[in-house]
């Protein structure tokens, strides 16, 4: 009978030990499912996943928040996309909107699909290698959606998405980047903690789009203000470290007003923050090679036994750039 | 057919030895999560599987079966019908074992021996394909006509693979609770059918493939939206890069077919398991493709034969305009009284590959075009 108890009991803990594994966190799994049920059409899913995240404060493995995530995983596209399916998305979103006509979610993702068809119809190119017929496209795509968005004003008023999106759109329409900022700080009056319009409007703010380092310190700073120091300073490191992909790649500290000290610290807590995010570990080393601090670029290549090399730019400039900042760094 | 020949010889040597000493041997308790009711299985001889039978058996269950009704965490179905899953299956897997062991007992009393098992995969295959097309009733009809009109019915999640069960379930997520509730009941009276005779459904899928071919080839923009994931693989831009619609999974085949406005029986006709999709691994149209022997590959292996009769339209200059099937009479051994609907995809596709090159010039009328029917006999050399 004892036996008999045992084995049940163990039988039972083994179930709860099933039922209990842990589930990737929203944090970790929001991008994943986001861009499935935008491809699927599956706005149900998405609505419940915006509510979810825009609660959720907790950070996935390499230091994002699900929120952030969600609307990536929204405006991005497939590789090799064509028109049939931007055109799938921007039906899907509208037809979403007009159900739910009380829902910003569904109005930003439709303007956000209108851009994503507008860019399809530029491409991604210079400007001297874009027909005319493409630009007057991309021109009319826009227009599109900004008409739509005027026609919705009032939904799309204060959501962040939607701030977000229309920043954006405005960019690409040409507007000032003083005009794009207020766009954004609409969004930040209704929600401030709101990271992720933070982080989306920094590609607003390079020289490509008219922007200036200058704007970019404000932004930074704006971004930072009202934290606590631990928290701003990891901030401070998140939008400089967008701005590194974004336009600056090895120049950041050259070109840009950023503050390596600063830096730096956040770089620690970071790390410390996020013991599990490979990423973070990789390019702090990567940054402190970057601004030239041999003593933090040795520290933290310390640990790092197989790169990360999507850390250090990827692919193969990522390989090259691991080996000299090793080379520099461990130099004696 | 060289994997069946593989597996046939392999196969024979065991069922002989096995046979030989079936009834010596003293019967195993069967092998699953949760001990069935029923008593062990009995072969139509009124004796017991031996060992090494049962063993087989528990073989193609694990291969075919017990993926279909796989529940897990990381699958789309919220908690509680994740929950109604788990119980789903712990019901169903042991009774399907039953059957089975009950079926390969009926099967080894057929000639010719060697191919019992596919006789026995055929069976199972079909009665996928049974559950498949089955309802309980107009309740349940409406509550899947309900679901297909919510959009995103067909996003498997995060996991794409998703089982049989989970991808049933997970259209009903989103319904009213109590429409919910009913048709979650409704799927697990539909499960505690399987091996008994029933009428189901009869319903012809709507051609929801070439209806997306016909927009792919007009350049236009859909009336109805398609969702992104149709457009992107069967719409593309780049010939090189489209898909055949033949060949889609199951939450494509889902997606194409909600948006070509498929009833509740148009649906579950679409979407019924096919047996060379889980049997042998292969979609419709290599199911369909002719061996060396130019009969096609599935009806080889499951020993298909019969006749399947389309309906033609045929222009002036004798050439097939449009095509479709119209009846079947297939005989598929080991599928007994029921109608094979688990190998009908991959003959309609065969025959319609045989009727676009036919020549119809015999049928040709002087102008315009005329519909003729045509029977088209598979019968293996």
């Amino acid at each position: 009978m004892n036996v008999k108890l045992l084995l049940w009991a163990g039988a039972l803990w083994c179930v709860q030990a099933v039922a209990q594994a842990p589930l990737p966190s929203l944090a970790n799994s929001a991008y994943e499912r986001a861009h499935r049920a935008m491809y699927w059409a599956d706005w149900d899913e998405l609505e419940r996943l915006d509510a979810a995240a825009r609660v959720d404060p907790e950070r996935a493995r390499n230091g994002g928040l699900a929120l952030c995530q969600v609307r990536e995983a929204m405006g991005g596209g497939h590789g090799n996309p064509s028109l049939a399916y931007h055109e799938a998305r921007v039906a899907g979103t509208l037809a979403w909107a007009q159900r739910r006509p009380e829902l910003a979610l569904a109005h930003a993702a439709h303007l956000e699909a209108l851009s994503g068809l507008a860019w399809f119809h530029r491409g991604s190119g210079y400007a001297n290698t874009v027909s005319e017929q493409r630009f007057r496209d991309f021109r009319a795509t826009l227009d599109r959606a900004q008409a739509y968005a005027e026609q919705h004003a009032a939904v799309l008023s204060g959501d962040g998405f939607a701030a977000q999106v229309m920043a954006e759109l405005l960019r690409d329409r040409g507007a000032s980047v003083a005009q794009q900022l207020a766009a954004a700080r609409r969004g930040l009056a209704k929600e401030p903690w709101d990271e992720c319009i933070y982080r989306s409007v920094i590609n607003n703010l390079m020289p490509k789009w008219g922007g200036s380092p200058q704007q970019l310190e404000a932004w930074v700073r704006e971004a930072m203000r009202n934290l606590p120091e631990a928290e701003a300073s990891m901030r401070y490191v998140r939008l400089y470290n967008d701005a590194v992909g974004h336009h600056y790649e090895q120049s950041l500290f050259e070109d840009t007003l950023v503050q390596w000290p600063l830096m730096r610290e956040g770089l620690k807590r970071m790390v410390a923050t996020h013991p599990q995010s490979e990423y973070w570990r990789n390019r702090r080393a990567f940054l402190a090679c970057m601004a030239k601090d041999r003593d933090t670029a040795a520290e933290a290549l310390e640990p790092i036994d197989k790169p990360d090399l999507d850390a250090w730019g990827g692919g193969s400039d990522g390989q090259r750039n691991y080996q000299a900042c090793r080379r520099w760094a461990l130099q004696s | 057919m060289r994997w069946k020949a593989m597996a046939g010889a392999g196969l024979t040597a065991v069922l002989m030895t096995a046979q030989a000493g079936a009834a010596d041997k003293p019967p195993t308790q069967p092998v699953g999560k949760a001990t069935p009711a029923a008593e062990p299985a009995q072969p139509a001889s009124g004796r017991r599987l031996s060992e090494h039978l049962r063993d087989v058996v528990a073989k193609e269950f694990k291969r075919f079966v017990a993926p279909h009704f796989a529940v897990t965490a990381d699958g789309p179905l919220d908690a509680e019908l994740r929950a109604a899953a788990e119980a789903m299956r712990d019901e169903h897997l042991p009774r399907v074992r039953v059957l089975m062991e009950r079926w390969f007992g009926e099967e080894l009393g057929e000639e010719p021996l060697r191919d019992a098992v596919t006789r026995l995969q055929a069976r199972v295959a079909n009665e996928f394909a049974l559950w498949g097309r089955d309802s309980t009733g107009p309740a349940y009809d409406a509550a899947l006509a309900q679901a297909l009109q919510t959009p995103g019915l067909c996003n498997p999640g995060v996991k794409h693979d998703i089982s049989e069960l989970v991808r049933r379930l997970n259209y009903l997520r989103d319904l009213p609770p109590d429409v919910r509730r009913q048709a979650v009941q409704a799927e697990r009276e539909l499960l505690a059918r399987w091996g008994q005779p029933r009428q189901v459904s009869d319903a012809e899928a709507l051609p929801a493939e070439d209806l997306l071919l016909q927009l792919r080839a007009s350049d236009q923009a859909p009336q109805k939206a398609v969702v992104p994931a149709l457009a992107f693989y069967y719409l593309g831009d780049v010939d090189d890069r489209r898909r055949d619609p033949l060949r889609a999974d199951g939450p494509a085949r889902c997606a194409m077919h909600q948006w070509a406005g498929a009833s509740a029986a148009q649906f579950r006709a679409a979407l019924a398991l096919q047996a060379p999709e889980f049997v042998i691994g292969q979609d419709r149209r290599q199911a369909a493709a002719l061996n060396d022997d130019g009969y096609p590959r599935a009806a080889s292996y499951f020993a298909v034969k019969g006749s399947v009769t389309v309906q033609a339209e045929v222009n002036a200059n004798g050439r097939l305009v449009r095509a479709k099937v119209i009846k079947r009479a297939l005989k598929v051994p080991g599928i007994r009284e029921a109608r094979p609907f688990t190998l009908e995809g991959a003959m309609d596709v065969a025959t319609l590959a045989r009727a676009k090159e036919t020549d119809w010039l015999v049928s040709a009328p002087a102008q315009g075009t005329r519909t003729v029917e045509r029977e088209f006999l598979w019968n293996p050399r």
